[in-house]
């Protein structure tokens, strides 16, 4: 691989890599808006269905900031690297 | 009573329609993620670099966690589905099983190839099946055995007190076979939007007909 496919392959990665952050944060905010009017309308049902829809819910909400993390440090992590190959 | 139960029924379809679009959304950004982490492993061979392995490291879990995101809002989306038919059965057409549980390489491979047109091929069912006279007449049998249902069951207004007929279910949409779990997701969720669509129509009927009544009498 020569130095400038190197360097097209890395910014390759780091525009999928941000893509990927915006599309996650789309993904986010339809989840959230969904979340919210489940929240209001399931608050008094103790089925168990409700309690693993709330259950399965609030673990995706856990995993929101964690990927947000892993996507901005691919592109962080690979722009170092760019910037370090001149 | 019956109408507060069909407006839970209907929100909650529309709550399950949102939780699939957001699971097909995630799945897009979990290729992306694929995307990044295939470029820099073709950087990364000859190369020691920590930073690389590190972005590396970094676009593997970032792939991980957004397909767990995914499978974990299509796991609420099949209770809130397993919820409406506990409470109104046969109001919720459930979706196969491999489609609540986005996995694996056949899933990401097919959400990459559909995925970006996602959005577009679900405005198009539902405008589809708009436009096709029979699926919205499936869909108002549907909506009418909906309120057949809460008229036999505990309605209080007027509601036979046989009570024995169970409902059966309500006619299913017509809908061709695919085997694809993300079409078929996609597909649901359109068919969904036009049952939600027919109940709230049918509701608004109902109301409107019984406040005539009320002005006649």
């Amino acid at each position: 691989m020569s130095v400038g496919e190197v360097k097209a392959a890395l910014r390759a990665a780091i525009e999928a890599a941000r893509q990927g952050r915006r599309v996650f944060d789309k993904a986010v905010s339809e989840a959230e808006a969904a979340t919210r009017t489940a929240n209001a309308v399931l608050s008094d049902s103790q089925h168990q269905h409700v309690t693993d829809t709330h259950q399965a819910l609030a673990a995706a909400k856990a995993e929101v900031e964690p990927t947000r993390r892993r996507f901005d440090h691919t592109a962080e992590h690979a722009s170092d690297y760019l910037t370090r190959l001149g | 009573m019956s109408g507060s139960i069909a407006e839970l029924v209907a929100q909650l379809l529309a709550v399950r329609g949102k939780l699939d679009a957001a699971v097909v959304t995630a799945l897009r950004a979990r290729t992306d993620a694929e995307v990044a982490l295939a470029r820099l492993a073709e950087v990364q061979r000859g190369s020691n670099d920590n930073r690389l392995r590190a972005a590396v490291t970094d676009a593997e879990v970032a792939r991980d966690k957004a397909g767990r995101y995914a499978r974990l809002l299509s796991e609420a989306a099949r209770n809130i589905t397993a919820y409406v038919n506990t409470i109104a059965p046969g109001a919720a057409p459930t979706q196969p099983d491999d489609a609540a549980s986005p996995s694996g390489e056949r899933v990401v491979t097919e959400a990459e190839r559909r995925g970006r047109r996602a959005d577009i091929a679900w405005r198009k069912q539902v405008q589809k099946a708009d436009d096709t006279e029979d699926s919205l007449k499936n869909a108002e049998a549907s909506a009418r055995e909906v309120f057949k249902f809460f008229k036999q069951h505990g309605d209080g207004q007027g509601g036979t007190t046989s009570g024995t007929t169970s409902p059966g279910p309500a006619p299913g949409q017509d809908r061709p076979h695919v085997d694809n779990p993300v079409t078929a997701a996609v597909m649901a969720a359109g068919a969904l939007a036009v049952t939600v669509k027919a109940i709230w129509n049918h509701g608004k009927a109902r109301r409107a007909r019984k406040r005539d009544n009320n002005d006649q009498a």
